[in-house]
């Protein structure tokens, strides 16, 4: 039985979650009824791989359930796309490591400003990322577009084990599309943060002197702490990414992100509470504070709501991870395997 | 995406291509034949050796996912039915089925009697 399961879940985590448990009983009833039909055992390892090997390879059967939507990276193509995405990032994490090496020794550690390096480090290799994967994602998709197949779909009839499956790894596996969606929306975040916060930094000595302190711990100390939030959630998509669910230490990271991100959003409007008294006693209007507040209590709770609400939905993902219900298709999800007969 | 074979006259489409085409012949006509089969309720594994029997092989992987799209179609209805100690997928052709279905046919009629007429002018028949 372990083999099924861990067939199953080989076809119904390339699809979509609302269509996952329906075709997670199906795939068992029928592989069931070719078992009774061969008289065979679902006990027997030998005769449930004949029968699966018969129904062909996950890939290939996830793309038949899913020729109505249109992929970017089909199912087909999926597994080398993560084999890529996960070994340039690797590479691009160890060329920085070798990198920050190199500068310690070259430069000692006199002049060396850590913090400021680690920063450096850690934008480039973001950006890197960032850069990296959406060049993937453009040669996977031309692939796609030009229904290129992987070495093994070339492979002749009966030739694939179904014994080399992976262990089923239930409601824990990691989403691909929410990896990636994950993984690039955080690095896009980490680069706009960064330009507010060095905008914040440098427009300082323009703002008026009372509202200074404000600006430097609502705005840049946020900011700072948002980019640190956002290495952290890069951190856990990519881990996932790579190693195809979410482990404890992952999900960790990413929950240790979500409630940084929620601090810094209610941190926002207390800050303008806290020195509403210092901004009133100044010669700024009733209304601009006022509206100052307001504006903060807005950012605040729509921020909140957003990292709590996409918070809840991983959450939900996880523990329906079986029911068939969950995210609406990712980017990934937007074009059309070939069907097969 | 394959080379083509060294060994082939030229011209020859590979074998490849060959297979592609086949598919596609194939592709449109396994709709109908899937229909023509489920007037009474039927499940996967049945369905497929009900065509086997009469000379339509196809294979489980794709019958299972095209049954699911003509359900999601409106063609096909379907019921969970619990026999003995599990649970199986029984489809049935819905009024929706049941219209496709003639004008399915009437159309392979058609398309037949012309091919078949194209075909036998071609080879002098």
């Amino acid at each position: 039985m372990d083999l099924i399961e861990r067939y199953v879940e080989a076809v119904t985590a390339k699809l979509r979650r609302k269509r996952r448990g329906e075709v997670e009983k199906e795939l068992r009833a029928a592989i069931l009824d070719a078992l009774e039909a061969r008289g065979a055992s679902p006990e027997s390892e030998a005769d449930v791989a004949a029968v699966l090997a018969e129904l062909g390879e996950p890939s290939a059967v996830a793309a038949e359930y899913e020729p109505g939507s249109q992929y970017l990276i089909g199912p087909e193509l999926y597994p080398l796309f993560r084999r890529v995405v996960g070994v340039t990032l690797a590479t691009l994490v160890a060329a920085s490591a070798v990198g920050l090496g190199v500068s310690l020794l070259l430069g000692g550690l006199a002049d060396f400003r850590a913090g400021e390096f680690l920063m450096d480090t850690l934008e480039f290799v973001l950006r890197g990322a960032l850069v990296a994967v959406v060049v993937i994602v453009a040669v996977f998709a031309w692939l796609q577009r030009s229904e290129v197949k992987p070495a093994s779909r070339a492979r002749p009839a009966g030739r694939w084990d179904p014994r080399t499956l992976p262990a089923a790894q239930g409601p824990e596996r990691a989403t691909r599309s929410d990896s990636i969606v994950g993984l690039v929306a955080t690095a896009v975040a980490l680069v706009i943060l960064g330009g507010i916060g060095r905008g914040a930094t440098e427009a300082l000595p323009e703002i008026p002197a009372v509202m200074r302190p404000l600006v430097r711990h609502a705005v840049i100390d946020g900011v700072m702490l948002l980019q640190v939030a956002a290495v952290l959630s890069a951190l856990a998509h990519a881990v996932a990414l790579v190693q195809g669910r979410w482990r404890p230490y992952s999900r960790a990271m990413r929950l240790a992100a979500d409630a940084l991100a929620v601090f810094v959003f209610v941190r926002v409007p207390v800050e303008v509470v806290v020195h509403r008294a210092a901004l009133s006693e100044a010669d700024l209007s009733r209304n601009f504070v006022l509206s100052l507040v307001l504006t903060s209590i807005v950012i605040g709770a729509i921020g909140t709501a957003m990292i709590v609400g996409m918070s809840v939905r991983a959450w939900r993902g996880r523990a329906g991870g079986r029911s068939g219900s969950g995210p609406a298709p990712s980017p990934v999800d937007l074009a059309a395997p070939t069907a097969r007969l | 995406m394959g080379k083509a074979d060294p060994r082939a006259a030229p011209g020859t489409p590979p074998e490849e291509t060959i297979e592609k085409l086949t598919l596609e012949l194939r592709r449109g006509v396994i709709v109908l034949a899937c229909l023509s089969q489920l007037d009474e309720p039927g499940y996967g594994y049945e369905l497929q050796q009900r065509l086997a029997a009469r000379g339509m092989e196809i294979e489980q992987g794709t019958l299972y996912p095209l049954l699911r799209r003509l359900e999601e179609q409106g063609l096909l209805g379907e019921e969970w039915i619990v026999e003995g100690s599990r649970p199986r997928k029984y489809y049935r052709l819905t009024d929706a089925g049941k219209q496709a279905r003639a004008e399915l046919e009437r159309q392979w009629n058609e398309m037949a009697a012309v091919l078949n007429a194209l075909l036998a002018s071609e080879n002098g028949g």
